[in-house]
């Protein structure tokens, strides 16, 4: 019996060895990764801040992470050279950087040769050039990620970890009736439709300052609209309040989000101003200076007490005094990380409205990609590419991701 | 459960009946979360809060509460929701507890735990002490013995029916007690009641000889189980997974309503010394004495029924589950 089966074997191993390899299981080496960013990143310098939006200095971060290995608390590099899996071979500042791959890296060298990164590409153009395969990883805005999916471009999507909330600068000392106004606006804003409509479902609804599967707690935290609640409160107040929200004016969605919650407001007898704003939050009060602005702050970690310490820091640097007690400790209960939320939540100064994903469209040629989770970087060393002889894969094919 | 039926009871008064809404949003099987839901339902029974089920109470004033089991990115979280402001019905205050992923086993996920089930095998107006099933390879429960104060009383099964075959006068000494206690061994064929001993026939059928023993023969009727001061219960051979089985009655007098629960009793240093088990049977009297069967994880049990007065004996077995 145990020769017939050493027989059969062999001849399975005859068999699959005559047969070329038709798929990218096994890691490939070599190949040139293209990417392209919508983002303009005018300074690949660690020891410079991005000078441009929030989305500049998010891919200076990345890029910065793929040259240099090393990152500070705050996921800055820290700038030692030779540490990273790519060394910058080639530079234009604002257009396009070339990467190659560094044989020395410690943890292995990457699987790519190269990686190609265009800047400042509009979203239109990278969405046909993931189409045409001419280029293989790309951000997509949330809010066009079901277009490119109807599109039978291959999507890749991470947990909800990007929160999209309303931000009062003003730190006045808090009443019940200072606090009615926020409230009221909270409670007159749809946050449903925000994700359904401006979103197209991508997204989730929130009323909570940690993303539901980092904290196990957003769903105690209600995310109804309440129009006649909101109503009740503003009959307490006369005259009514007038509120100025900014919205980052590069920000398309920020910009959509901003006059639904106009519209919002208005239903419920508030009256809302969406202005567009400069990128850069100030914290300089000015007479332009905006009541409230709308604010897409990165959750750092994916452990809850961690990530509510580093969003508090993110969101105190534009809105100080926002969170006056001391940081948790890492191992805080859910108890405790739950009161802390309430606690801040409801001053009212922060409105969280949705959570969202960073969504990737690739190229089906891509293999071993893994959508990085809070405070990691894009693994694009872990990444190989498919040889065009073995890329017999659909261009038009959805990723089971 | 523990901890969370604490912040219930200390938020409800024990006179509001309480309605429970559960929610399962974790990635918890149906099965695991049942047995939560089951043990946190015991919990709050024994705080003595009144559980009803929505629209059972119409006109009544209830506390709703909503227990969620839920997770987040390290563990799992059960919250309860107490909905105790009737003016105001979107508050509520919150309890959270979380149960780590990586030590499931340890905390009631996953882990081997005990169904009971009971069966009543005798009645009667009269107390009894303690009984035994004889059984017959052959013919099964082949007569049953039921221990007195005052006598052993040998009953044969005819069709579906008991019929006394014989009886033993058991000789009295000294005070009457309130509470004598009084245990069969069929293994010993003996039976003791305080400090007389009797001993005979391998199914104790016919004559017995009894002695007056100082001390008294027996630990009998209170559970020898550590940390279950107050109750009556037996420790099962065997074990559930790493634990070692019990059956612990409630705490309550002899006026009460009473329960058996089954316990893990674990053995090792780590974790905590017992843990309840599955649900508990109720009874609609005190449960008088519970003693093991040495050979199987069954148990007898006598409960006085304050509703009939009867005093009834149940053979009790646990079945240790997966």
């Amino acid at each position: 019996m145990l020769r017939r089966l050493a027989v059969i074997s062999l001849g399975l191993a005859v068999l699959f060895a005559a047969i070329p390899a038709r798929t990218s299981r096994p890691p490939r080496y070599g190949g040139t990764l293209r990417v392209e960013l919508g983002a303009i990143v005018a300074s690949l310098d660690p020891a410079t801040a991005s000078d441009g939006t929030s989305q500049a200095s998010a891919a200076k971060t990345q890029i910065d992470a793929l040259i240099y290995a090393n990152q500070n608390l705050d996921g800055t590099s820290t700038g030692t050279p030779g540490t990273g899996p790519f060394a910058l071979s080639s530079w234009l500042p604002g257009k396009s950087a070339t990467l190659k791959a560094n044989d020395k890296f410690p943890q292995g060298r990457p699987f790519v040769d190269a990686i190609e990164i265009t800047l400042g590409r509009a979203f239109r153009d990278r969405l046909l050039d993931l189409e045409l395969n001419k280029t293989d990883l790309t951000e997509i805005p949330p809010q066009d990620a079901r277009h490119a999916a109807e599109r039978g471009v291959r999507l890749s999507q991470s947990p909800p970890d990007e929160l999209l909330a309303l931000v009062f600068s003003e730190n006045r000392a808090i009443s019940a009736t200072e606090t009615h106004p926020r409230q009221a606006l909270s409670l007159s804003i749809d946050r449903a439709a925000i994700v359904t409509f401006l979103l197209q479902k991508t997204g989730e609804p929130t009323g909570a300052l940690l993303p539901q599967w980092s904290s196990g707690t957003s769903f105690l935290f209600s995310t109804s609209a309440d129009l006649p609640r909101a109503k009740e409160l503003l009959a307490q107040i006369a005259p009514a309040p007038k509120f100025v929200l900014g919205y980052d004016s590069a920000d398309p969605l920020e910009q959509s989000v901003a006059e639904r919650i106009a519209v919002n407001a208005k239903e419920a007898g508030l009256m809302v101003t969406a202005v567009g704003a400069p990128p850069s939050p100030s914290t300089t009060k000015t007479d332009s200076t905006p009541d409230a602005r709308l604010m897409r702050v990165p959750l750092r970690a994916s452990q809850p007490a961690v990530a509510l310490n580093r969003l508090l820091r993110d969101l105190n640097s534009y809105a100080p005094g926002i969170a006056t007690s001391a940081a948790l400790s890492e191992s805080a209960s859910p108890q405790i990380i739950y009161n802390r939320e309430r606690e801040i939540l409801d001053a009212f100064r922060i409105v969280p409205l949705v959570w969202i994903p960073q969504v990737y469209g690739l190229s089906p040629r891509v293999r071993n990609w893994t959508p990085p989770g809070p405070g990691q970087t894009w693994p694009l060393a872990d990444v190989w590419l498919d040889s065009p002889e073995t890329n017999t894969t659909s261009p038009h094919i959805k990723d089971p991701e | 459960m523990t901890q969370l039926a604490d912040q219930v009871a200390a938020a409800v008064s024990a006179s509001t009946p309480v309605t429970l809404d559960v929610k399962n949003i974790s990635g918890l099987d149906p099965s695991d979360a049942n047995r939560i839901v089951a043990a946190f339902q015991g919990e709050l029974r024994r705080h003595s809060l009144g559980l009803a089920s929505a629209g059972s109470l119409a006109g009544r004033t209830t506390v709703p509460l909503r227990l969620t089991l839920s997770e987040s990115a390290d563990a799992y979280l059960w919250a309860i929701q107490i909905f105790n402001n009737a003016r105001d019905p979107i508050s509520f205050s919150t309890g959270l507890v979380s149960v780590s992923k990586e030590n499931t086993v340890a905390n009631g996920i996953n882990q081997p735990f005990l169904s009971l089930d009971e069966r009543l095998v005798w009645k009667q107006p009269d107390k009894f002490l303690d009984f035994a099933i004889v059984r017959d390879a052959t013919v099964g429960d082949a007569a049953l013995a039921i221990l007195e104060t005052k006598r052993l009383a040998d009953y044969k099964l005819s069709g579906a029916d008991w019929l006394l075959s014989h009886e033993s006068p058991i000789p009295q000494t000294g005070f009457p007690s309130r509470d004598p206690g009084g245990r069969i061994d069929l293994k010993e064929h003996s039976i003791a009641v305080a400090e007389i001993r009797c001993t005979g026939d391998p199914d104790l059928s016919a004559k017995i000889s009894c002695t007056k023993l100082n001390p008294p023969p027996l630990a009998i009727a209170h559970t020898d189980v550590s940390g279950f001061a107050g109750t009556v219960g037996a420790i099962l051979p065997g074990t559930c997974g790493s634990a070692t089985p019990a059956l612990i009655s409630g705490i309550g007098d002899w006026t009460q309503s009473d329960s058996i629960q089954g316990y893990l009793l674990n053995a090792t240093t780590s974790g905590p010394p017992e843990s309840r088990s599955g649900n508990a049977i109720e009874f609609d009297g005190p449960v008088l004495s519970v003693q093991a069967d040495p050979e199987t994880s069954t148990a007898r049990a006598v409960v006085h029924n304050l509703k009939t007065g009867n005093y009834e004996a149940y053979i009790v077995t646990a079945t240790c589950s997966h």
